[in-house]
């Protein structure tokens, strides 16, 4: 027993809980924030528990000050790192910052109660940076200790032991959680963002952009990360089909390549397909951007994309979340019409630059006839001489492509893409970049292709008339193994992802593939049923109980009721009277006194079944005789050891009625 | 029995005894409310599905869920950790004015799990809006084991004599998580008496002795034996007449001549010139007292009470208890 006024004190056993909570919530931010961030977060919430209250007190006026002075150079420090205190990173950065401070001068059970509060909101920021199925696992975590710091707040007569809390926290975490799943599937999803999202919201993303530097997919080779997931109905083409079409890149200012502004026409160029369409759905990780990317040459495409001239597939609005897209393709196909300006912009050059490539381009298309000659012969200049594939080029001061092509003669795919069209537009043929993906592993847990950043790929289209635009992959010319067999066997093991020492030993490369293969599988499902549940998924998933046409409103209405009837099972199994007797005679007896007590009639106890009796009797006297019956019957069996009564007693406690008859 | 708190009321038998459990019991509606943090966590939370609706992040719309449910389920502790508790008020022990009075309240847990955090105070007579979310700092906070009875008492601080009730008790509990209060106003109907603060420094006017007895000495009458009379509350038990009891006659006193006995009236004049009637109240209670002490018998005469001499703990209650209601409905 205590009193309110040593309720009104935080205890260090409540600020250690507290301290712990808030410190897990923002660990994972510390590989994303400047390290003193976090490090000062940890300082100030470590301190408050070093701190002797008195003297804290005595000093009060100076720590204050001091706190002060140390909480503005923090936001300024903070401002000074992002140029801003807005937006996703900065304001993160200062939630750590100020829930720091919040801890450092807690006082009293308000300061305790925003300080539990920030710790749930930490955890929800970790959020915006991954959503993976260990994120969630530390984040359920998280929550059980904050929420366990609350309890230990409310436990004022500390009853209660650390695993004791613990339990009660679980247990209170393990009955929302049918709440939960409930309002997740049926709370009405809004397709697009209520308001801006901020400008940082997509960055870390990787993926293909619209434009090309020497560098710029050889950077994405280092990235595991999955840029689709593309799943066949029918038989998965050969790898050196899987060419998944991206942006495609028409001007060059020497060194980079761009789309070009607004020069891509809505209207898809005609296509003309052969042999069987392929049906898959690829599964696109939100890039920010609008690109998708369909196998070559889509035929038929999702409702709110289009094609553009030159068969970039884009959706009208940017891909913010995991979505699905059903598509059929061709992979024998003419595209392309001999458009007078579209020829004049797949042969521009840079001015003045590339003097060598282009003078070697001339004496070519002199010794040639066709293009087709030409094509020929620069992809065996690329085979017969020293061209090297390789993920690390040299760095290229000068010219990049003279220099490529005649002195360092190392590069990545976006170097040979890059030469061979230049070489092309030289020589008087119109060709163009086209960025995408190419290959992808497949997943034989799941059957389905896995496309990552590493499959990022550069090739070439040349026009050549009658055939129209023909794809052209010079890097087949220098590394056919890139083609056929995908990116793992043109790179050394270290760039993908193989526990050290395993390399040798196949068994083991064999398992750690498998295991690879189960646990993508796993985050296949995750993605698209959990993290990917959006507006889209949820009337897919209300669909398929006949509810695909639920608005809001309907949606609304099914979530209230569904809720209701969990909190009402909770309830009943809350407030359920459970009789603690093993005997029947006993749990009959027990329902007895559960009737009577609903009339008001307790049984205390220290009082005898006799006893009761003797008590309902004066203040009841219409049940005077029901209850001697029962109470003489009870008795009977339960010390006089008759055991044939029992059926008699639980009937006549079963038609016992304690209630006031109504005449 | 769980649907809210029981309330004892104890009725005083004839002997003025109330043996527990057999009270008439009230049911007493429980109410529920988010507390001042509750409301706090509630704002969070639309702040939280705000930011997910916005960045369209299902994991944050899971975790905004998942402390949403927490909240219901909360509701739900909070009152279970409430509901089906039994209260009883039990009569205070009398003090004098200045003391503190305690007011022994009974909580009986009569089911298999364990209560904690529940708070006892006085519901101070503002409005419910002012009063749901403060804990006064002399709030009772107290456990309440599975099947176990526990008197907690309610400290109040008397400044005047008379009849103190103890007035609306408020009992609530915010655990588990102190999102909601749950809480019930209870009427005890308990009373406690305060007697006049002893005081005043005038000496015990000196004893009469009575004309009517024989004046042979000053020893309290307790030599001859004279007859029965039947048992009063306060009688000495070294002059129950045990015999007669065991024959089933009932309790009866034996009593004695009490010559020589020494007799003092406390009268209202003697108490003191001036008009207040509080600062004579407390010499009366010192007197009562002091002459208690000496073993003299005394009895009081003040307007409204005569009560004739009489001797024993029971008597100088009798007295201390006309005094603090001296003037007094």
């Amino acid at each position: 027993m205590n009193t309110g006024a040593a309720a009104e004190q935080l205890v260090h056993r409540e600020l250690v809980w507290l301290v712990c909570g808030i410190g897990l919530a923002v660990l994972p931010h510390c590989t994303r924030l400047p390290v003193w961030i976090p490090l000062l977060h940890y300082c100030l919430t470590l301190s408050r528990l070093r701190i002797p209250v008195r003297w804290a007190q005595q000093q009060a006026v100076t720590l204050t000050t001091l706190r002060q002075l140390a909480m503005v150079a923090a936001l300024i420090g903070v401002y000074s790192h992002y140029g801003t205190l807005a937006g996703r990173d900065a304001g993160v950065a200062l939630l750590v910052v100020l829930s720091g401070f919040k801890v450092l001068e807690s006082r009293t059970p308000r300061d305790f109660y925003i300080g539990c509060f920030l710790g749930y909101f930490l955890g929800i920021t970790n959020f915006l940076y991954t959503q993976t199925i260990p994120t969630a696992l530390f984040m359920c975590l998280v929550i059980s200790i904050i929420t366990a710091c609350l309890v230990t707040r409310n436990d004022t007569g500390k009853q209660l032991s650390i695993p004791a809390r613990l339990r009660l926290s679980g247990a209170l975490l393990l009955q929302a959680l049918p709440i939960m799943l409930v309002l997740f599937l049926l709370f009405p999803r809004v397709p697009g963002p209520l308001w801006g999202l901020p400008r940082d919201a997509n960055t870390g993303r990787t993926g293909l952009d619209d434009e090309m530097a020497p560098g710029s997919v050889s950077q994405l080779i280092l990235s595991d990360a999955v840029a689709f997931r593309a799943k066949f109905s029918g038989l998965t083409p050969e790898p050196d089909q899987l060419y998944w079409r991206g942006p495609v890149l028409w001007f060059s200012d020497g060194r980079k390549w761009t789309t070009g502004r607004g020069q891509s026409g809505r209207d898809p160029a005609p296509m003309n397909s052969y042999g069987t369409p392929l049906r898959y759905e690829i599964t696109m990780e939100p890039t920010g951007k609008h690109w998708l990317f369909p196998l070559e040459m889509p035929a038929y495409i999702p409702e709110d994309s289009y094609l553009s001239a030159d068969f970039q597939l884009k959706t009208k609005l940017p891909l913010r979340e995991r979505n699905r897209y059903t598509l059929i393709s061709y992979t024998n196909f003419r595209i392309g019409t001999d458009h007078p300006a579209e020829l004049q912009r797949a042969l521009q050059l840079p001015a003045g630059k590339h003097k060598k490539t282009l003078e070697l381009a001339r004496t070519w298309r002199q010794e040639s006839n066709t293009p087709g000659q030409i094509i020929d012969r620069t992809l065996q200049w690329f085979s017969r001489e020293k061209f090297y594939y390789t993920l690390t080029p040299p760095l290229i001061g000068g010219d990049s492509v003279d220099e490529f092509l005649f002195s360092t003669r190392q590069g990545f795919c976006e170097h040979y893409a890059s030469a061979f069209v230049t070489l092309m537009r030289a020589a008087g043929i119109p060709a163009r970049v086209v960025t995408g993906y190419l290959g992808g592993e497949l997943n034989p847990v799941g059957d389905y292709l896995i496309v990552r950043q590493r499959d990022a790929h550069a090739w070439a289209e040349v026009w050549l008339g009658e055939e129209g635009w023909r794809r052209i992959d010079p890097t087949a010319a220098v590394s056919p193994a890139r083609i056929s067999e995908g990116i793992e066997s043109a790179l050394p093991d270290s760039i993908i992802d193989i526990p050290l020492g395993l390399e040798n030993n196949v068994i083991a490369r064999d398992l750690w593939q498998r295991f690879n293969n189960i646990r993508d599988a796993i985050n296949y499902r995750w993605n698209e049923w959990v993290v990917g549940y959006g507006h889209r998924r949820q009337i897919q998933f209300l669909g398929q109980f006949g509810m695909g046409e639920a608005d809001w409103r309907g949606m609304t209405v099914g979530l209230m009721a569904a809720t209701a009837v969990i909190v009402l099972c909770i309830a009943v199994r809350l407030f359920g009277q459970r009789s603690t007797s093993a005997d029947p005679a006993g749990r009959a007896y027990d329902q007895f006194c559960n009737k009577l007590a609903r009339q008001g009639m307790v049984r205390h106890l220290s009082e005898g079944p006799v006893d009761f009796a003797r008590r309902v009797s004066i203040s009841r006297a219409d049940l005077d005789q029901d209850v001697n019956r029962i109470t003489s019957l009870y008795v009977d069996i339960r010390y006089g050891s008759q055991a044939h009564g029992l059926k008699s007693l639980q009937q006549q406690i079963r038609k016992f009625r304690a209630g006031y008859k109504h005449q | 029995m769980s649907a809210g708190i029981v309330l004892e009321r104890m009725l005083p038998d004839q002997a003025g005894v109330m043996p527990p459990g057999t009270g008439t019991l009230q049911k007493q509606r429980v109410y529920i409310f988010p507390t001042r943090q509750g409301i706090t966590f509630a704002c969070m939370l639309l702040i939280m599905l705000l930011g997910a609706i916005n960045y369209n992040n299902s994991m944050a719309f899971v975790l905004t869920f998942f402390l949403g449910g927490l909240a219901m389920v909360c509701i739900l502790h909070t009152y279970h950790n409430l509901a089906g508790l039994v209260l009883t008020g039990i009569a205070p022990q009398p003090v004098y004015a200045g003391e503190t009075a305690l007011f022994p309240v009974t909580l009986d847990n009569r089911v298999g799990y364990q209560r904690y955090a529940i708070a006892l105070d006085q519901a101070a007579q503002r409005p419910w809006l002012k009063t749901w979310q403060r804990v006064s700092a002399d709030t009772l906070y107290t456990d309440m084991p599975a099947r176990h009875l526990k008197t907690v008492y309610i400290q109040v601080e008397t400044t005047r004599r008379g009849i103190r009730p103890l007035g609306r008790l408020k009992i609530s509990t915010c655990f588990p998580l102190g999102l909601f209060r749950a809480w019930s106003w209870l009427e005890t109907g308990q009373t406690c008496v305060v007697y006049p603060r002893p005081d005043g420094n005038r000496p015990l006017p000196p004893a009469t002795i009575d004309p009517l007895e024989d004046q042979k000495g000053n020893q309290i009458g307790t030599d001859d034996f004279i007859g029965f009379r039947k048992y009063r509350p306060g009688d000495s038990t070294r002059n129950i007449a045990w015999k007669a009891l065991a024959r089933g006659q009932g309790p009866l006193v034996k009593r004695f001549d009490g010559k020589g006995a020494s007799k003092l009236m406390l009268g209202w004049h003697a108490a003191g010139h001036t008009q207040n009637t509080e600062t004579r109240l407390s010499q009366l209670c010192r007197w009562v007292l002091r002459a208690e002490q000496q073993g003299i018998h005394y009895g009081l005469a003040i307007p409204g009470f005569h009560i004739e001499p009489g001797h024993g703990e029971q008597h100088k209650h009798l007295c201390l208890r006309s005094l603090a209601g001296y003037g007094l409905a």
